[in-house]
């Protein structure tokens, strides 16, 4: 309860001092709008379906991503993580490229299929199928040798053993990659959507830039973090801390 | 009186090779009547002949098993004894299949149909090796699962033996909910409703406190005596293996031979008090110690 008392404090003692930041005349107002301003752009905006259209093509962008990443980097994680010459080779290229922040991959997909919602696509794909894989391969890498053993033991083998002992066994692992996979994916399409002008959140920032309307830049980020928040916090956190408690990694105390 | 008991009766060094025979002199306990132990022959279960094993590992091969030879009896509670490293676990990892000897020989005597060779020899870990994502019915029902039981039929099944093991009431709980007792009890369940041939335990008391060991000893004992199985018990604790065995295989280390066997007699519960066991314990231990009589041998002739 103080904790929750403590929190709200921190903001409203924020918004103030940027309230009062704002009217001090320091700065102008497409530098630094008040906050009111900032409030009633976001509020016209949502109203008028402008940033809930945004919000929909950006979502929808980023699930079909998603899903896709999950379709290639789950099963590309577990062969690599299986089979010590595919981790050798495809497992070092996986490792080589995720050095590579995804956004560099945008020139290379305009090229190959040009200003349209695949070449988008793909840059989210590649934000978040390096990851997925990474931790879905060091998840099957890493299951406890006990296990397999116990489990050989009682006769599982084959695709008995890897689906009812490693990939659940390997699944904390894949959850967390699954939540990097998210972050990284949003991320990409952000970046993505700010370079490359068609409709979506991003673009709507980058409009904001264009017509000098601080407001709208500032509203825009305000629902970047308010998605990203909802995302992380509303189904990733609460799938992550679902299984660390059933597999016994947080011992409730 | 005292001495001619006890010391006379334990057999010589075994398990240097092939040359020597490895012979059950059981001796007794004063007043109780030499029973007929050993002659109304049983049934020979596990046959293990001149297995070696050797592993590769950064400084080079590494010898775990030298020559091992062993017979296990149908029904016999049989305890290898050993210092941490000798070989003890690799010797379980062999018996059970999970591992292959370099040399020789291991042989199941199963009574079983050659389509239901699944997990006749069944492990039990030092960590009791549940799997964390399945309840503790769940865990007891996955061997089962595996063998394509009817579904009501397995869950019988598996219920009887959590109540065997104390567990009913704890069906329904994560792994990370029970205690370290609890758990191997468990494992020890997941086992029995497979109906194995031979239960293999790999020092599964070990890492549990004093008093929770003891009554696990008890109960095991128990489950023994009420399930006729055949097990093979490893432990580096000379109590546990005086108090559990019929017999108990001392393996000396680097690498794992057999150095010699003791066969107790078949009085039980084993009573701890008793100067009988204080002095088995005593003499176990001293060979335990004992950096293998062959070697002092050789340095003083």
């Amino acid at each position: 309860m103080r904790f929750v008392w403590r929190k709200t404090a921190f903001y409203l003692f924020l918004v103030l001092g940027w309230y009062l930041l704002a009217h001090s005349g320091l700065w102008p107002e497409y530098m630094l709008p008040a906050p009111e301003k900032v409030f009633q752009n976001l509020s016209a905006g949502l109203r008028s379906g402008r940033y809930l259209l945004a919000i929909i093509i950006s979502i929808r962008r980023l699930l079909l991503g998603y899903l896709l990443s999950l379709a290639i980097g789950i099963p590309l994680g577990m062969l690599t993580g299986k089979c010590r010459w595919l981790d050798e080779t495809v497992g070092s290229l996986v490792l080589g490229m995720q050095t590579l922040p995804s956004i560099c991959w945008l020139p290379l997909s305009l090229l190959w299929f040009g200003l349209n919602e695949r070449a988008i696509l793909f840059v989210v794909v590649m934000g978040a199928v390096l990851s997925i894989t990474m931790a879905t391969n060091s998840g099957v890498k890493n299951v406890a040798p006990l296990y397999i053993r116990a489990g050989r033991n009682m006769g599982a083998k084959g695709m008995v053993l890897f689906l009812r002992i490693i990939l659940p066994a390997a699944l904390p692992s894949i959850v967390n990659g699954l939540k990097q996979g998210w972050s990284f994916a949003w991320r990409s399409l952000m970046a993505g959507e700010l370079l490359f002008i068609n409709l979506g959140l991003g673009y709507l920032l980058m409009m904001g830039r264009e017509l000098n309307d601080m407001a709208q830049v500032i509203a825009v980020m305000f629902i970047v973090v308010m998605l990203g928040l909802f995302f992380d916090r509303l189904l990733f956190s609460r799938l992550e801390k679902a299984v660390r408690r059933r597999w016994g990694f947080d011992q409730p105390s | 009186m005292t001495e001619a008991r006890a010391l006379p009766c334990l057999e010589p060094a075994t398990g240097r090779g092939r040359e020597q025979e490895p012979v059950g002199a059981p001796f007794f306990l004063p007043g109780e009547p030499a029973r007929a132990y050993g002659r109304a022959k049983p049934r020979l279960k596990l046959e293990i002949r001149d297995v070696t094993k050797t592993f590769t590992s950064a400084q080079g091969l590494i010898r775990a098993l030298s020559n091992i030879n062993l017979t296990v009896h149908e029904g016999e509670f049989a305890c290898i004894l050993g210092p941490s490293g000798c070989g003890k676990s690799t010797l379980l990892h062999l018996i059970a299949g999970l591992e292959l000897p370099d040399h020789g020989e291991i042989r199941l005597y199963s009574s079983r149909a050659k389509k239901e060779k699944k997990a006749e020899k069944l492990i039990i870990f030092q960590e009791a090796a549940l799997f964390p994502w399945l309840t503790v019915l769940e865990n007891v029902l996955f061997g089962l699962r595996l063998q394509k039981l009817g579904a009501k039929e397995s869950k019988e099944r598996a219920m009887h033996f959590l109540a065997l093991v104390k567990l009913e009431d704890f069906a329904n709980c994560f792994v990370h909910e029970l205690s370290g007792g609890m758990k191997q009890r468990a494992a020890l369940a997941r086992a029995l409703v497979l109906n194995p041939e031979l239960l293999l335990m790999d020092e599964p008391f070990a890492a549990l406190d004093f008093q929770t060991r003891e009554k696990l000893q008890q109960e095991l004992e128990e489950i023994w005596r009420r399930t006729k199985k055949t097990i093979i018990f490893v432990t580096h604790n000379v109590e546990e293996a005086i108090t559990l065995g019929d017999r108990v295989i001392l393996l000396s280390g680097h690498p794992g031979t057999v150095k010699r066997e003791y066969t107790l007699p078949p009085g039980r519960p084993r009573q701890k008090e008793t100067p009988f066991f204080a002095e088995l314990a005593a003499e176990i231990k001293r060979d335990f110690q004992n950096p293998g009589r062959e070697l002092v041998e050789q340095v003083t002739g």
